[in-house]
């Protein structure tokens, strides 16, 4: 086991740092109420993605700014807050997964391209790929702490914020891109599933545990790190399938601990809630259910 | 004397009016009544006097510094994890040049940042005001529809405003903590407190407000004035 960590040290050392900052940024797009434009914007920048491949640019400048060509629109959009974004960014989900199936056809290996793009390949990551993209993700760290006190007002009461002069909608952009620049750098590396997993699964994972917003992000660090790391120790661990040795997929198999973690921590506070409906609150003394009905 | 002057207002979203013609000053010592049925155009008009939205057309001149907002608590997402400190805390804005000078200072000083001492003190002067100092690490989603009113009337109190502007504050509270409200609204407003202009969609059988404004069909009438009595 030791052996694999070693050497795959690069991919986990830069999946487990892109975890943490999608579930950072995460957070927010929960607490926005913004997942599926995450979710489309994934979808965008794994077609950006393939175009990128298939025309041999290696630079992540061209992803990212494709992405935010393309998501601008629906950006837009979902701050005026239309009563058909929600349909009108499923329809761009299914629009930019189709694209980026269809450009695959005009050049390039097709299964190849469309297999990075959604399930990617996190232990193909390179030392020059890590050379490359370390000081940019890295970058993020310092540039998402210190926006966070400006992102937790604008989310909580946009009014507010604008009373107490912020610039909303240098903010806002400033989120976008954030968003559009971890995304795409986390698609061209991991694949969009990865992403998108560790975007929404840890935030919706530990939000309903959390008292501060400082907690939640803490706490989805710790999930995303923790799930991260096991995906990893479980797809180094080979099974037995009749005559053959085989791995499971690392990504999938990542995924999967995120979603089984997520299911465990969400949903028995969710069972918890429904006991306390039924039971009139016998078993659990838990304050919110209690208020949140006078509600 | 402060005071805020609409002339010839029109208030509206994306350049198309909502309401127009508004014509009528506030000055600091009135508190007005704003009525309407639901969808006439109330919060709009506030949103506009509080600077949030701009007028689609006409002049709006104010002479408040400083303008406490209290939104609809429909508006408010109550599951944000925060607790009612921090909801409050969230009303600084942070400037990072003051926080690294206070940093230093911290250090030196042994565990005192006068910036962060000063905060936390006006975030307890304004809990103490509305009776909510107890409840101030209680995570937002524990408390009442009430308390969450509360909460947000001390946010909007937090940097003293010459203008209080309240969106509908009524709805979701009891006929005790409604009076409780008017109550604490009238001790306000007669210790030289700050202006209020409320809004409500049924009326109010009380002599806090010596104005009343009903907003219906586009338009915005004066529908009660006395002079207030000088206390």
């Amino acid at each position: 086991m030791l052996e694999y960590i070693e050497f795959y040290k690069i991919p986990i050392l830069s999946g487990t740092a892109a975890g943490i900052l999608l579930s950072f940024l995460g957070i927010f797009v929960v607490l926005r109420k913004t997942s599926l434009f995450g979710v489309t914007m994934s979808q965008a920048a794994g077609a950006a993605v393939i175009i990128s491949f298939m025309l041999g640019i290696h630079g992540e400048i061209f992803i990212i700014a494709a992405t935010s060509l393309m998501m601008l629109p629906f950006f837009i959009m979902t701050g005026r807050k239309s009563k058909f974004s929600g349909a009108i960014l499923t329809g761009g989900f299914v629009f930019f997964t189709s694209a980026g199936h269809l450009i695959t056809v005009f050049g390039g290996n097709v299964s190849n391209h469309i297999t990075r793009a959604f399930f990617g390949d996190i232990l193909t990551v390179t030392q020059e790929e890590w050379d490359h993209l370390t000081l940019p993700v890295f970058m993020m760290f310092p540039v998402f702490i210190y926006f966070l006190p400006y992102f937790k007002i604008v989310v909580f009461d946009r009014d507010h914020a604008a009373i107490r002069g912020l610039n909303i909608r240098f903010l806002e952009a400033a989120y976008f891109l954030m968003l559009v620049f971890i995304l795409s750098i986390s698609i061209r590396l991991f694949g969009s599933l990865f992403s998108i997993a560790q975007l929404i699964l840890p935030a919706l994972a530990v939000l309903h545990l959390s008292r501060s917003v400082n907690f939640a992000l803490l706490y989805a660090m710790l999930f995303s790190i923790t799930g991260t790391l096991t995906g990893f120790i479980v797809s180094f661990y080979p099974f037995q399938a009749g005559n053959e040795t085989l791995n499971l997929p690392t990504t999938s198999s990542i995924i999967m601990v995120l979603s089984f973690g997520t299911v465990l921590l969400f949903g028995t506070n969710r069972l918890k809630y429904y006991l306390i409906k039924i039971t009139g609150n016998i078993f659990f003394r838990y304050g919110s259910h209690k208020n949140s009905s006078e509600k | 004397m402060k005071n805020i002057v609409l002339k010839n207002l029109s208030a509206g979203y994306s350049g198309s009016a909502i309401i127009e013609n508004i014509n009528f000053t506030i000055s600091q010592t009135e508190s007005v009544l704003i009525e309407g049925p639901n969808g006439a155009g109330k919060t709009t008009l506030l949103k506009t006097i509080a600077g949030i939205l701009n007028p689609v057309s006409g002049s709006l001149n104010s002479d408040f510094k400083s303008i406490g907002y209290v939104p609809q608590i429909r508006n408010i997402d109550d599951t944000f994890p925060a607790s009612v400190e921090e909801c409050l805390q969230m009303s600084f804005i942070p400037n990072y040049i003051e926080r690294v000078k206070n940093l230093f200072f911290h250090f030196l000083n042994q565990g005192k940042d006068p910036v962060l001492a000063e905060q936390k003190k006006q975030i307890e002067d304004s809990l103490s005001k509305i009776g909510m100092l107890h409840k101030r690490k209680t995570p937002l989603r524990d408390c009442s529809g009430g308390e969450l009113q509360r909460v947000l009337i001390a946010r909007a109190l937090i940097h003293k405003p010459d203008l209080l502007i309240l969106d509908e504050p009524m709805s979701f509270l009891d006929r005790t903590a409604k009076s409780s409200l008017i109550k604490f609204l009238k001790e306000l407003h007669a210790k030289k407190g700050p202006a209020l202009i409320m809004t409500v969609h049924d009326d109010i059988k009380d002599n806090l407000f010596n104005r009343k404004i009903l907003v219906e069909n586009r338009n915005v009438t004066e529908i009660k004035s006395r002079k207030r009595k000088q206390s």
